[in-house]
């Protein structure tokens, strides 16, 4: 055209095909930023020790005559967790042990830590075992136990993006002290957090 | 074709005398440049869009975790159970 300059002639003549690719640059992005909303996965921060959190002398009460605590640490998918093992030996045939562990939860498939924690949370119990939820600990808590007088008790309380699971199994009390067992490991970890 | 078509073709928008002239206006495209430049774009925008929603997923989930551990209100310590759990080892 008359009078225009070379950049305004070249901008007349690209101006549809320009604003096509940028549009179909945008639509890619987004489907990316979607595909990518959905498969990311966010590593939440590393658990400290669980061991410290445990007052020794309430370890000695709940384990009597327990071995040293040993300190585990484990990765799975888009959880870290640390981890407390106490065991007594069985040389009188009884057996008594706690393992208390700490689970940071992170982003995966496309749900927030704190959803995936809940979803965590239910995760932890066994599906043909009475569910029995507790209420004043953490967010949300609960438990559930083997079959048989020993049996084993897996406790488990959620704190926004933090699980706190704790398995005790004690062959010289009755279920109702393991059950208050494994409240008070709980809410000792939960104290000093 | 005689100028008279050629004149009317042009006042009705039609024919050979709009072609050339959209084709005076409007050069053929170069479709090298242009799939090539496509390509590139959509290749930028794919990874820019890729990476960019992981950063700000990744900076998301920081502080969601940093709120959720910044109002948790940690409960008092239990007291100790006044008798043990079963008997030492003998």
């Amino acid at each position: 055209m008359a009078g225009e300059s070379g950049r305004q002639a070249w901008w007349r003549r690209h101006r549809r095909t320009v604003a096509g690719i940028v549009l179909l640059g945008i639509g890619t992005g987004v489907f990316t930023a979607y595909l990518r909303g959905g498969s990311a996965q966010i590593m939440p921060p590393a658990p400290g020790a669980v061991c410290p959190l445990l007052r020794p002398e309430l370890l000695d009460l709940l384990v009597p005559g327990r071995d040293p605590s040993t300190q585990e640490t484990d990765r799975n998918d888009e959880t870290l967790s640390a981890w407390c093992v106490v065991q007594r030996p069985k040389a009188d045939g009884e057996d008594a042990s706690l393992v208390v562990g700490v689970i940071n939860v992170g982003r995966a498939d496309g749900e927030d830590p704190v959803t995936r924690a809940r979803r965590d949370f239910y995760g932890q119990f066994a599906a043909n075992r009475e569910r029995i939820m507790l209420d004043g600990l953490g967010d949300q808590a609960g438990y559930w136990s083997e079959l048989g007088p020993a049996g084993r008790i897996y406790l488990t309380v959620r704190m926004g993006a933090r699980l706190v699971h704790v398995q005790y199994r004690n062959t010289m009390v009755g279920p109702e002290r393991s059950r208050e067992a494994a409240v008070l490991a709980a809410r000792e970890v939960l104290a000093k957090l | 074709m005689r100028n008279d078509d050629l004149v009317d073709d042009l006042v009705a928008g039609r024919g050979g005398a709009v072609t050339h002239l959209v084709h005076e206006l409007r050069p053929e495209p170069n479709w090298l440049i242009r799939w090539t430049v496509a390509v590139a774009v959509m290749v930028a925008c794919g990874l820019a869009g890729y990476h960019g929603s992981g950063l700000l997923l990744e900076l998301s989930t920081r502080l969601e975790l940093a709120w959720t551990g910044s109002s948790w209100q940690a409960p008092p310590q239990p007291e100790l159970p006044s008798t043990p759990f079963g008997h030492p080892v003998p």
